[in-house]
């Protein structure tokens, strides 16, 4: 079925390349608004009445976003994504962490009496499970959904019993904690599995954060949380969870996020079946496209990895693709319109 | 003897041993911890005022020291903390005799609509460890909660810790609520997003970007 992105089939082969260390794909975060007509005359849904509503309140946010797709700008590689995030962590909410919608953003918060056991939480799946399902009954194939930001491991663990009592028990209950993270594991595959069902477009999928797009299933990794531990306590408590995940999902990017996280580069570069390194400086640090971080892309490539660059402003673009090389490079630029995107595609071709 | 069990009692804390019952650090097992060695000391009749000076502080000192150049990590450093407090509780009693004095008052909250209290914790224990009598208001503190404890307690410094971008801006309007009732009461500002030229803008009278800068600032302030 044709969707509202003429040019699909090219942006999905710039994608394969890209996973495969090759070519750039050329983006941004989320979308813009095109000029000119709509794909489909689509109209929104009413005015959201609270902050649940618009959050999450299946049908009305499978209307909201089946109407923005149908406006959004897909020039160049972006996608024709839906994105059904759910918070900071869709998976701890299904292990019990409390969502809470906001103005901005959605909040998490720690599982009341969470006692150490990871335990499947219906409710919180359902409402992962509303929204997949309406927003695929409404896309009819004109567009993709996106698989919400699971999160995994550590980050999880915090999320349920909050950040300082894990790294006490990193310290205090090694083995608890390993057991804990196995179950982790074992609760995101089953979620995984769950989510790629009902989303994946013949075997293809999507992945809201960071907009990824991969010919099978496709998973942004990260532990955020590392930036507070040591390079080993990163070889024991991350490590053997995240090339599990590097193992059985067919393509992964693994988010590093702040220059405290760079320390775990090595380990990270080590697994064998991680395709790319998305790298996010942290405030007060230059954006993506700041020479300071052109060693760092050198390194990942040269590392086996593809990279993801982020918020690369227009005139940045050139000189990063001349110093860093045009193969397995992903960037995001802040485009603030259509004309923008035309002038980032000049640049870009002239590298292809 | 007294000054062996000083000796042991700060290797207790750089090290995070709390308790004899606390499995960590694996070398120190099934020794004692903080918790006994400050009870040995005081029946020992060494001075609380020792305990503090010459072993919590001389240990915090070197733990913030090894926090700084990533020699251990925040697990680490929130277990020498344990420890401290561990030790402190048993000094509690001569601080509210008087028997102890300490440099002053500190009063330490993570700004309204911000939850990140990690960074907010770490410094306030670095700080209780440095000699100083830690008021600690918690997370989401509203203005109206930090003018309050200023007002019970004149002569105290503030410090007032942020994470997000969306909440550094919330911390101007403290420092010009306390500021207004108090304009000499002294403001160190910190946490990831902010920078010594964001501190000044927003009237803060000090920065620190890591606790040990922090201590440092504390220390010139109250000489
Ligand atoms: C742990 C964490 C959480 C935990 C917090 C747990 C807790 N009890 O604190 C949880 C999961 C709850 C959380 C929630 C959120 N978080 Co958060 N979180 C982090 C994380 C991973 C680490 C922060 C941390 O603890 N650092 C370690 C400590 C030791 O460092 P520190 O706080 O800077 O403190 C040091 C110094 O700054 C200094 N210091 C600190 N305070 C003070 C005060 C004074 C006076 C002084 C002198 C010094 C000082 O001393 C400390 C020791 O060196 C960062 C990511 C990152 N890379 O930093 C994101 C991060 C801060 N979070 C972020 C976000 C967006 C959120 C959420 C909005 C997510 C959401 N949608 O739910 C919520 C917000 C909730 C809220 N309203 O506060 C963003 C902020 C982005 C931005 N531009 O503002 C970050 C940067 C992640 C990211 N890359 O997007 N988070």
């Amino acid at each position: 079925m044709q969707t509202w992105k003429s040019n699909f089939s090219e942006t999905k082969k710039h994608y394969t390349d890209w996973w495969n260390g090759k070519g750039i794909v050329l983006t941004m975060w989320e979308h813009l608004f095109k000029e000119g007509a709509p794909y489909e005359n689509i109209l929104p849904p009413p005015p959201h009445k609270d902050l649940n509503q618009l959050w999450f309140d299946p049908i009305w946010r499978a209307q909201q976003l089946h109407y923005t797709m149908s406006r959004n700008s897909y020039l160049a590689d972006i996608l024709p994504v839906a994105n059904t995030q759910l918070g900071p962590g869709s998976l701890a909410a299904i292990l019990g962490s409390v969502l809470e919608g906001r103005e901005d953003t959605i909040w998490i918060h720690q599982k009341p009496d969470f006692d150490g056991q990871i335990i499947f939480d219906e409710k919180g799946w359902k409402l992962h499970e509303d929204l997949l399902r309406n927003c695929v009954a409404n896309a009819r194939g004109k567009y993709m959904v996106g698989c919400p930001d699971l999160v995994e491991g550590l980050d999880v663990l915090a999320s349920l019993k909050g950040s300082d009592n894990v790294l006490m028990d990193l310290i205090m209950d090694p083995d608890g904690t390993l057991e804990q993270l196995r179950k982790i594991n074992e609760a995101y595959f089953d979620v995984f599995n769950r989510i790629y069902d009902i989303i994946n477009v013949n075997g293809e999928m999507a992945f809201c954060y960071f907009s990824l797009w991969a010919p099978g299933t496709v998973s942004k990794l990260q532990v955020d949380i590392s930036i507070m531990i040591s390079e080993d306590d990163y070889r024991t408590f991350c490590l053997p969870f995240l090339r599990e995940q590097t193992e059985k999902i067919d393509y992964t990017l693994y988010h590093l996020d702040g220059v405290d996280a760079i320390r775990h580069l090595d380990a990270i570069l080590e697994l064998e079946n991680l395709n790319a390194i998305q790298w996010t400086p942290g405030y007060g640090q230059p954006q993506g496209g700041n020479p300071q971080w052109y060693e760092l892309y050198k390194r990942i490539l040269t590392g086996g990895k593809s990279v993801m660059a982020n918020w690369v402003t227009l005139d940045e673009l050139e000189p990063l693709l001349d110093n860093v090389g045009n193969q397995g490079m992903h960037i995001n630029v802040d485009f603030k319109s259509e004309k923008d995107i035309e002038q980032a595609l000049k640049i870009v071709e002239r590298y292809r | 003897m007294s000054l062996e069990l000083l000796e042991k009692l700060s290797e207790c804390v750089e090290f995070g041993k709390i308790n004899q019952a606390s499995p960590y650090p694996p070398q120190m097992k099934g020794q004692s911890g903080a918790d006994e060695i400050t009870k040995e000391a005081l029946e020992a009749g060494i001075a609380p005022s020792d305990i503090l000076n010459n072993a919590l502080i001389t240990a915090m000192n070197k733990v913030g020291q090894k926090y700084t150049e990533n020699k251990i990590f925040v697990p680490q450093m929130l277990l020498s903390a344990k420890a401290m407090s561990a030790s402190m509780a048993h000094l509690k009693p001569f601080f509210a005799s008087g028997a102890v004095q300490r440099k002053g008052k500190f009063i330490i909250g993570t700004v309204f609509g911000d939850l990140h209290d990690i960074g907010k914790n770490l410094f306030g224990m670095m700080v209780e460890g440095a000699g100083w009598e830690v008021i600690d208001l918690g997370i989401d503190v509203k203005i109206e909660k930090f003018v309050e404890t200023v007002q019970q307690n004149p002569g105290a410094v503030v410090g007032i810790s942020a994470l997000l971008t969306t909440t550094m801006v919330n911390m101007k309007p403290v420092i010009d609520a306390i500021k207004a009732i108090s304009p000499d009461t002294k403001i160190i500002v910190g946490g990831a997003p902010l920078s010594s030229d964001f501190a000044s803008q927003i009237g803060a009278d000090g920065y620190g970007k890591n606790p040990q800068e922090g201590i440092v600032w504390l220390d010139k302030i109250s000489a």
